[in-house]
């Protein structure tokens, strides 16, 4: 199940993702998101399972009963930051107006603790996260599963070669052992902690009243190496404004793998609420999970 | 059946990942460490890996293409580091 919606949504990712980055590397922005209307009127008519995993979804964000244009809306909200997403990774970022909550703490940390985990979800553009590390305040590797999307990576590849130079491939048993290697030289490890990988073992915690899926392997792996942990949320504020918010996050000794994804799940909620069009897992997994674990 | 080095390198995994209720000399060196034989995680390998760089001076980097095969059993790790080891 899981590879199969991770499959379908990365196929339909990949081609919108090259339609939108040939358009927008010619046109300026603002006349690129208005094409995009079209565009996701087209998804919102043909896209029946990610439309109810959209209302779905809002239903328990929203204080009010969603309606279609909510739905297109989180359709718009998703298509404008993957558009983003080309300006960040081709460097323009004199487009947007970031701002951040909590910056400073973590790069103070950093003196002490080079190297730290940095957990978030498909939320908002992640990549306004890594635009500020290349700022040289520190260095952050994304542990990313290559081999699902060839053709998003193809195509991000060649919009800048060095951005997936600096990307750790999730590939099993090496790649523990590269994250590991990163860390005690000093490079901090990003990881997205939404969507369970492939096949592999999860836990299953309360998420806005459902029960969801979460990779036990990563909370595993955070508590038992011992380098400090953030959680980070990248949230696109509408127009070209993006925030980014850091909560570095204190264990006690009686934290369980279990305990700490449910406190992700927690945080990740929070934002949820706060700005409900940021979620981008546009599947029914939080419905089906409690049958197909 | 075990051989010396092979005990040895079971022993360590015992102590590595807290297996607690294994006896060392009731383990079958071509068992998987993984998933169906003693059940380990790809962070107990590191754990593993660690020791043995303290023990053996044996380095395990996540860059070693077989990486997979180094820790497919006892048997397999135990050739690894005895074909590796500094001291």
């Amino acid at each position: 199940m899981a590879e199969n919606w991770q499959q379908e949504t990365e196929m339909s990712n990949a081609f919108w993702l090259k339609l939108i980055i040939k358009i927008a590397l010619k046109l300026p922005r603002w006349s690129v998101r208005l094409l995009l209307h079209p565009i996701v009127l087209f998804f919102l008519l043909i896209a029946t399972e990610k439309r109810h995993a959209s209302y779905h979804y809002l239903s328990k964000v929203l204080s009010y009963p969603p309606k279609i244009w909510h739905v297109y809306k989180h359709f718009y909200w998703f298509s404008a930051v993957l558009l983003d997403r080309v300006y960040f990774l081709t460097n323009q970022h004199s487009y947007f107006d970031l701002s951040f909550a909590h910056r400073q703490e973590v790069i103070d940390s950093f003196n002490e603790h080079p190297g730290q985990f940095f957990l978030s979800g498909h939320y908002g553009s992640v990549e306004a996260l890594k635009t500020q590390a290349m700022n040289k305040h520190y260095e952050i590797k994304p542990v990313i599963k290559l081999d699902h999307n060839p053709t998003i990576v193809s195509l991000l590849k060649e919009l800048n070669p060095e951005f997936y130079e600096g990307v750790i491939p999730y590939k099993g048993l090496e790649t523990t052992f590269e994250i590991y290697e990163n860390l005690k030289k000093g490079t901090s490890i990003a990881l997205l902690a939404d969507r369970p990988i492939g096949g592999s073992k999860t836990l299953l915690v309360n998420f806005l009243g459902d029960q969801i899926p979460l990779p036990e392997g990563i909370f595993e792996m955070i508590l038992r190496f011992p380098y400090p942990i953030n959680f980070f949320f990248s949230q696109y504020l509408g127009g070209n404004r993006y925030r980014v918010e850091y909560f570095q996050i204190e264990l006690s000794k009686t934290d369980t793998p279990q305990i700490l994804a449910q406190k992700f799940a927690d945080h990740l909620a929070l934002q949820c609420k706060n700005s409900p069009y940021n979620w981008f897992n546009f599947y029914t997994y939080w419905i089906t999970s409690s049958h197909e674990t | 059946m075990l051989t010396p080095e092979q005990l040895e390198m079971a022993q360590l995994i015992i102590e590595a990942v807290n297996l607690e209720d294994i006896q060392a000399d009731e383990i079958d060196p071509e068992d998987a460490l993984f998933t169906n034989g003693l059940g380990l995680d790809s962070i107990d390998a590191l754990e593993i890996s660690l020791e043995l760089s303290k023990k053996y001076g044996v380095k395990i980097k996540s860059s070693d293409v077989n990486i997979n095969e180094i820790f497919g059993s006892i048997a397999s790790l135990t050739a690894f580091v005895q074909a590796n080891k500094q001291n």
